[in-house]
């Protein structure tokens, strides 16, 4: 995504820490909240960024 | 090939899904997805809508149940809105298998939901060829290798 084309919508840092079950395992913060929650699984990790962006969304509704 | 028993995969599974890739734009997958208790197709525009409807099914039936419960970022974590009465199953399997994506159609059944994440089997109907996979990562790759496949 180009800078500047669309206002951001968050910043996520990902810390993959273990590769159990074939799948990732570690901590994402999402830095314009300033909060941190571990992850099992991609799957998780995906959810939780998602439902990240929708809460965004509403409050900037 | 439209014969049932030809399909290498137990199309009687409740939380069957087909889902029917018709494009693949810039490595981004589209198409519908048809399951039991729904006729209209749910559409996708990628595969984090994709995951994200599948997902949202398998609650809502309560099947396979997730072994654990999705984190979030919120203090509470996900909001429990208690009993969900769980919908009634309106198309059957034989007419759920019946649509093909432009791209790929993929019959896709998750057996369970442990470690976060899934464990199933996928059928390919357009090679007539059956994978297993036992973590998202694992499916989402073998879809886009096939849809990649089919452009090539």
């Amino acid at each position: 995504m180009k800078n500047g084309k669309c206002k951001d919508k968050g910043t996520f840092i990902v810390k993959i820490l273990n590769e159990q079950n074939s799948t990732w395992q570690g901590s994402v913060t999402w830095v314009e909240e300033q909060k941190t929650q571990n992850f099992r699984s991609a799957l998780e990790l995906i959810k939780m960024i998602d439902e990240a962006l929708d809460e965004e969304k509403e409050l900037s509704e | 090939m439209s014969s049932v028993s030809n399909y290498k995969i137990n199309i009687s599974a409740p939380n069957l899904i087909n889902i029917c890739v018709d494009n693949n734009e810039q490595k981004e997958i589209s198409g519908r997805l048809y399951h039991c208790y729904q006729e209209e197709p749910v559409l996708f525009a990628n595969v984090v809508e994709l995951i994200r409807e599948i997902e949202s099914l398998f609650d809502r039936i309560a099947f396979p149940q997730a072994s654990t419960k999705t984190r979030s970022f919120g203090e509470n974590g996900q909001p429990n809105s208690g009993p969900v009465v769980r919908p009634e199953k309106v198309v059957p399997q034989d007419q759920v298998i019946l649509h093909n994506g432009q791209r790929g159609t993929f019959i896709t059944c998750v057996k369970f939901r442990q470690n976060s994440t899934w464990q199933g089997e996928t059928y390919w109907k357009e090679k007539n060829q059956q994978m297993r996979f036992t973590n998202l990562l694992e499916f989402i790759r073998q879809v886009d290798l096939a849809v990649d496949g089919e452009v090539l």
